[in-house]
């Protein structure tokens, strides 16, 4: 049995952390009064914030598992501050977490732009690793709607390279710029886009950790994160009953759409895949799906695949890496513009005063 | 079989026989004009109409008397209501009937005999009715109630006047001595004024009280009294009769609420009522309950009253404490007194005490609430940040 840590970091990670344990409640809004949560492995959860009202907001953590980074009240996008909080609570938050046993893998979840998560997360990756020697780490880093403003897109280019830096495994991209339009408001399409990468997270532990046809494990995981670029991504389908084949499934949780990050996968844009297909027996065809696999290598330059047996129609998971990710080049592009503009903006604003004060240099005050 | 026939026919003759012989000793009638003073002779009896008191009110006064002198009797006489003298005409006496009266002097009179007496007489008075001055007195006794029981009290009247033209003297009233069925309480024996001039009257009353039952027969009243010629006269109330019931008593009829139901450590009321339906007050009512087996608690029904008038009710409640199930007895007994004797009446009731069967029930239900109650509070704790 696996034994995963999920850590959520600023507001964007709790969330998200939050809703894996809704869904891992059946994600029914009652289920935490009566039922028991069903994690496919030995899952904790713990819930990393500077802010207490983004902790008391969550609604499916215990409280236990909300951890509040004293004396400060959210860091304002500030990674500098973020950073020095982390230093200061070090020795407090890893305790913690070093409570709660042994892992064999963990998710980091956040958004890269926020203070808070942004400048934990690559701390707390670098801490883990030193201290669990064989874990492997992906953050789950949610990208920023690009017109936030300018901070927050100087944050996720610094933050990304960060994450880059200090060895984890990989990293899986949630792009809420992308996946915006599958609400109208901000705050539905938040909970939406929650509980979409908080299935695909609980499907994918499901499936490192439990009898298969055809077995994926941790291992293969690890290989496909450190395909291309060490970035990822996360794609799903679900097929209805009018038309549950396997074949199509499997090409539909590759497709653009399906996807948490924006990549073309015909185009080549991946490296490796891990497809899951989970399906009832009578769906699972192991030739048509192994066809299917061949043609996808075409594209892809790896394919492991795994199949769970489990009532209903296909389900697909797919886990790529990518080689191009034209969407982070471009926020970097984004990020170098905002940087410069920011200091332009401060230098004007600096030269305006001192022109100003200029006026009554050499003058004294006349009462 | 041929002499019962006989028999038969000899008794059948007799009793045919005997009808007409009394068809022989029948009764013979006849009417007389008569001015006041005019008599008619019949027998040894005789006839005479004294004077017409009232011709509005159709009174005259008849007086029949005996030639030998041992029957003679003065009455006051209702126009056309039948009067027997000397046990009237079936009896050998005479029955007289005031047919009509024409004025202050003269009557039409009926007068009926046995056939046997003979032919009657009228023999025109003597003397003018005007120059008959003399006393003449009609005498009453009433009393208030005809139909009594013991222990009441009846009130006795005695009117007299004096209806004659004449004063009346030395007046003495000759009651019958004391009735064995009365107890005299007030007034007795009655006084009278002992003169009545012409037109004048007097009253006098005293009470009695039944004390035995029975039909009584009041004896008539009478008064004795001299004309101014010293001659001494009387006349007669007429007898009465009066119905003594038994005494009066009373009757307590009790009223308990027959079942009574009452869960364990809970009460239950007991609704006790006592009705008089008697005649008479019951006094010196007490009320003792007991219930069987002891093993409930029964309080309140133990009372006493002084006494329930007739057709007047008391009712009042007791309560039972119910601890442990079973069925209960509850005894009331009633003892009340009616004058001498004292009366008991018991009554009883059942009382169920329920199983407490129920409480479990509700544990039943009240435990699973509570533990999913708290249950949903260590969740809400669990989640409360
Ligand atoms: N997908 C998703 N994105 C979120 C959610 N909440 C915030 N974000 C994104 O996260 C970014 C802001 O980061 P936060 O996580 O709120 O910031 P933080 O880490 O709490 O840091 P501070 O608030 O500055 O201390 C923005 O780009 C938001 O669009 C969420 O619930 N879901
Ligand atoms: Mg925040």
């Amino acid at each position: 049995m696996l034994n995963v840590l999920m850590l959520g970091v600023g507001q964007c990670g709790n969330r998200i952390m939050d809703a894996v344990n809704k869904e891992a409640f059946g994600g029914s809004k009652l289920a935490k009064y009566y039922s028991k949560q069903k994690f496919p492995s030995r899952v904790e959860t713990v819930a990393l914030n500077t802010a207490v009202n983004d902790l008391k907001e969550l609604k499916f953590t215990a409280a236990k598992d909300r951890l509040h980074v004293p004396n400060l009240h959210g860091v304002g996008a500030n990674r500098n501050k973020g950073k020095q909080g982390f230093w200061e609570n070090q020795d407090m938050i890893m305790e913690e977490i070093e409570k709660r046993g042994d892992f064999d893998i963990a998710f980091v979840m956040t958004s890269v732009s926020g203070g808070t998560g942004s400048s934990f997360s690559p701390l707390l990756i670098h801490e883990l690793k030193s201290r669990y020697k064989d874990i492997t780490i992906v953050p789950i880093a949610v990208l920023p709607f690009r017109e936030e403003g300018t901070i927050y897109l100087q944050n996720s280019a610094f933050c990304l390279r960060e994450m880059m830096e200090v060895e984890a495994d990989g990293m899986i991209l949630v792009d809420n710029q992308y996946l915006k339009r599958c609400s109208g408001d901000i705050a539905t399409a938040y909970d939406k886009i929650n509980t979409m990468v908080a299935q695909r997270l609980l499907f994918l532990i499901e499936s490192l950790d439990s009898e298969m046809l055809s077995v994926t494990d941790l291992g293969d995981f690890k290989t496909v994160m450190s395909g291309g670029l060490r970035m990822g991504t996360l794609g799903f389908y679900q097929a209805d009953k009018s038309n549950s084949s396997v074949r199509s499934a499997i090409k539909s949780s590759l497709k653009e759409i399906g996807l948490l990050y924006p990549a073309n996968v015909d185009a080549g844009e991946a490296g490796r895949a891990m497809i899951v297909i989970q399906a009832g027996r009578e769906h699972l065809d192991v030739d048509e799906i192994t066809k299917e696999i061949e043609t996808l290598t075409a594209s892809i330059g790896h394919v492991f695949k795994g199949i769970v047996v489990k009532k209903g129609a296909p389900k697909v998971l797919s886990v790529l890496s990518l080689e191009r990710v034209p969407g982070v080049v471009e926020l970097y592009e984004k990020a170098k513009w905002a940087i410069q503009e920011e200091r332009e903006r401060k230098d004007r604003a600096k030269n305006e005063l001192s022109e100003a004060f200029e006026h009554i240099n050499d003058l004294e005050e006349i009462y | 079989m041929r002499e019962i026939y006989l028999a038969l026919i000899i008794l059948i003759a007799a009793g045919t026989m005997g009808a007409w012989a009394a068809e022989d000793d029948g009764v013979s009638f006849d009417e007389f004009s008569m001015n006041l003073g005019d008599r008619v002779d019949i027998g040894d009896l005789r006839l005479e109409l004294v004077d017409i008191q009232s011709v509005r009110d159709g009174l005259t006064v008849i007086r029949v008397s005996e030639k030998a002198g041992k029957f003679d009797e003065q009455r006051i006489l209702l126009v056309n209501s039948p009067n027997n003298f000397k046990g009237g005409s079936e009896d050998g006496g005479l029955t007289v009937t005031v047919v009509n009266i024409f004025d202050e002097e003269s009557a039409k009179v009926r007068l009926e005999y046995p056939s046997s007496m003979g032919t009657p007489r009228k023999r025109a008075s003597e003397t003018p009715a005007a120059s008959r001055a003399a006393p003449n007195l009609i005498v009453q006794k009433t009393l208030d109630s005809q139909r009594v029981s013991v222990g009441d009290e009846v009130k006795v009247s005695i009117i007299v006047r004096n209806i004659g033209t004449d004063t009346a003297t030395n007046l003495q009233i000759y009651d019958q001595p004391p009735l064995p069925e009365f107890a005299y309480l007030a007034g007795y024996p009655p006084k009278l004024r002992s003169e009545l001039g012409p037109g004048e009257s007097d009253s006098s009353a005293y009470v009695m009280q039944a004390v035995k039952a029975g039909l009584v027969k009041v004896p008539s009243i009478e008064v004795r009294y001299a004309d101014s010629k010293k001659k001494a006269r009387s006349n007669n109330s007429e007898s009465l009769e009066i119905t003594i019931d038994p005494p009066r008593l009373p009757n307590l009829e009790v009223y308990l609420s027959p079942t009574t139901q009452v869960k364990p450590g809970e009460t239950a009321s007991l609704n006790l009522t006592l009705h008089n339906s008697g005649q008479a007050a019951a006094t010196r009512i007490e009320v003792r309950s007991e219930v069987r087996p002891q093993d409930i608690v029964l309080t309140g029904l133990d009372r006493s009253f002084f006494e329930i008038l007739p057709g007047k009710s008391e009712s009042y409640s007791g309560t039972v404490r119910g601890e442990r199930s079973g069925n209960y007895t509850v005894t009331v007994e009633i003892s009340y007194s009616s004058g001498e004797s004292t009366n008991v009446k018991r009554v009883t009731a059942d009382v169920l005490v329920l199983e407490r069967e129920y409480k479990y029930l509700y544990y039943l239900l009240v435990i699973p609430i509570a533990i999913v109650v708290g249950w949903i509070y260590k969740r809400h704790k669990q989640y409360k940040y």
